[in-house]
């Protein structure tokens, strides 16, 4: 070539496409992220940009620009479709397209026309960062966190993230509704599909935890029905962490038996369907329910236990109080009677002997006495048969008398002189007399 | 579920340690009567937390409460 040729820029431009073409004759397979695909059904073509990622980070290394004809569109539809896990083309995912190289001389547009499409790489790619994901959260310790979150055991209040007013929302309510419990549900609206289910979701979960604690017993993130494809958006790295780090329980009813979503995996429990979540809720408290029930019987039937046994233990003191006095009064009657009768024979016997000796004292007193008097009658009988011989009146009556000068007897013609007048009494009277001789006593 | 001031796990607690007690006749006979009494409280308390009320609904618009159903038909 020249070194003095100036090229024009169709020129240059058309040179560059056939060199293009020589480095590339064939398509080829190109890898990279999808960027900037706008959501715009019905024309024609669709226009992109596959991006290079550096490994570790978010920093973009090359970029180039994508087309994908209308002609084309049927056949990448169908390997979507056919791929074991479908899914749709969006941003951020990671493909694998056949492309022709390309170079539009007039806008000098370098672009990759898309010919083909290896949706196992895609997939590939998705299992890949889903698994990273998982391994991280493994790492730091956020798979199990949620399902240490302490879980009421009547858990009426609940935090609902669903589409409302779709299937899955109805279906989770009117569980709730026929169990005739007091549940008192919060609902955010969220998208459940599509790129804001992220930052729907996320803002939801922190809605509620903010919310005090006793508001809440749970949070039911649920969506129903929907093909796998749709399930991806819940593979989510920032969901699993505001699950992780929520302090409510998530209950997640999100995926299907088979394939369960990284939400899934760090919620506290893992629902099969909506239904089936709001059926956990309801069996919880109907176990309380039944626990209440339990106690109940319980409490009624072991305090009359309790009542009925103090009264047979009373009941039982009372009758072995009864019987031990009565033996205790029956064995001491017994001795009282006895002690009653030998005080009594001791008694007669005392009496008996006090009475014979009473008797002999009075008997040998009664004949002393006789005696006394015997000898005192005797005495006396000496004396009057005496007296009566002294008696001056039977003396008097032998023809005796007495002779009184004045008053005094006179013993003695010394005591008498003549003329002297004396009394003489006799036995019956008496004289005066005066004196006419005195004898002499010789 | 803050309208009353004891919760409902401790009022359960409470029931478990009256039917301990009751079981292990730890009690006096003077006090039976007060704790079967309120056992029988706390259990109508629980019952009607758990049973009083009609399913609510509520929605949260832009961080609100609002447009709250009650009972929904």
């Amino acid at each position: 070539m020249d070194i003095e040729k100036v090229f024009t820029v169709l020129e240059l431009n058309t040179v560059v496409r056939e060199l293009i073409q020589i480095a590339f004759p064939q398509s080829i397979w190109v890898c990279g992220e999808i960027q900037g695909l706008r959501p715009d059904r019905g024309k024609r073509h669709t226009y992109f940009e596959l991006v290079q990622k550096e490994a570790e980070g978010d920093s973009i290394v090359a970029k180039a620009k994508v087309a994908l004809f209308a002609g084309r569109k049927p056949l990448i539809e169908k390997r979507l479709k056919e791929a074991e896990k479908g899914f749709e083309l969006k941003n951020d995912i990671e493909v694998k397209f056949l492309c022709e190289v390309s170079l539009h001389p007039p806008t000098g547009q370098y672009s990759l026309v898309v010919i083909d499409i290896d949706t196992v790489y895609t997939l590939g790619k998705v299992a890949q960062n889903r698994l990273k994901v998982i391994e991280d959260l493994k790492t730091r310790g956020l798979l199990e966190k949620n399902k240490q979150q302490y879980f009421s055991t009547v858990p009426l209040n609940i935090g609902l993230i669903t589409a409302y007013d779709c299937a899955a929302y109805h279906d989770f309510i009117n569980e709730l509704k026929s169990s005739k419990y007091s549940f008192k549900v919060l609902v955010q609206n969220c998208h459940m599909q599509g790129k804001l289910v992220e930052a729907d979701v996320v803002k939801a979960l922190s809605f509620f935890n903010n919310l005090p604690l006793k508001k809440l017993d749970a949070i039911v993130i649920t969506r129903g029905g929907g093909s796998t494809a749709d399930l991806a958006y819940f593979d989510n790295k920032k969901i699993a962490e505001s699950i992780a780090d929520s302090k409510f329980p998530i209950i997640s009813a999100i995926g299907h038996q088979i394939n369960t979503t990284i939400t899934d995996m760090v919620a506290h429990t893992f629902c099969i369907t909506p239904t089936k979540a709001a059926g956990f809720l309801v069996e919880r408290i109907r176990e309380a329910a039944e626990n209440l029930n339990y106690l109940e019987e319980e409490i009624i039937r072991k305090s009359e236990d309790f009542i009925s046994s103090t009264k047979n233990q009373l009941h039982g003191l009372a009758t072995k109080t009864e019987s031990l006095s009565s033996r205790y009064f029956r064995v001491h009657q017994e001795e009282l009677l006895d002690k009653k009768h030998n005080i009594l024979s001791a008694l007669k016997i005392t009496l008996t002997k006090k009475r014979e000796l009473l008797k002999r004292s009075f008997d040998s007193v009664s004949s002393s006495l006789d005696k006394i008097f015997r000898n005192s009658r005797d005495q006396l009988k000496y004396l009057d048969d005496k007296i009566k011989i002294l008696d001056p009146g039977s003396i008097l009556k032998r023809g005796y008398s007495i002779t009184l000068k004045g008053k005094r007897a006179v013993k003695s013609i010394d005591d008498l002189k003549e003329s002297d007048l004396i009394k003489t009494i006799l036995y019956q009277g008496s004289v005066v007399s005066e004196v006419k001789r005195i004898k002499d006593k010789g | 579920m803050s309208k009353k001031i004891i919760k409902y796990s401790e009022a359960v607690e409470e029931l478990e340690s009256i039917l301990s007690e009751l079981e292990s006749e730890r009690v006096d006979v003077d006090d039976v009567a007060v704790k079967v009494k309120t056992a029988i409280e706390l259990i109508k308390l629980c019952r009607e937390r758990i049973e009083k009320t009609e399913l609510e609904v509520i929605k949260i618009v832009k961080g609100f409460e609002k447009d709250s159903k009650k009972t929904e038909k």
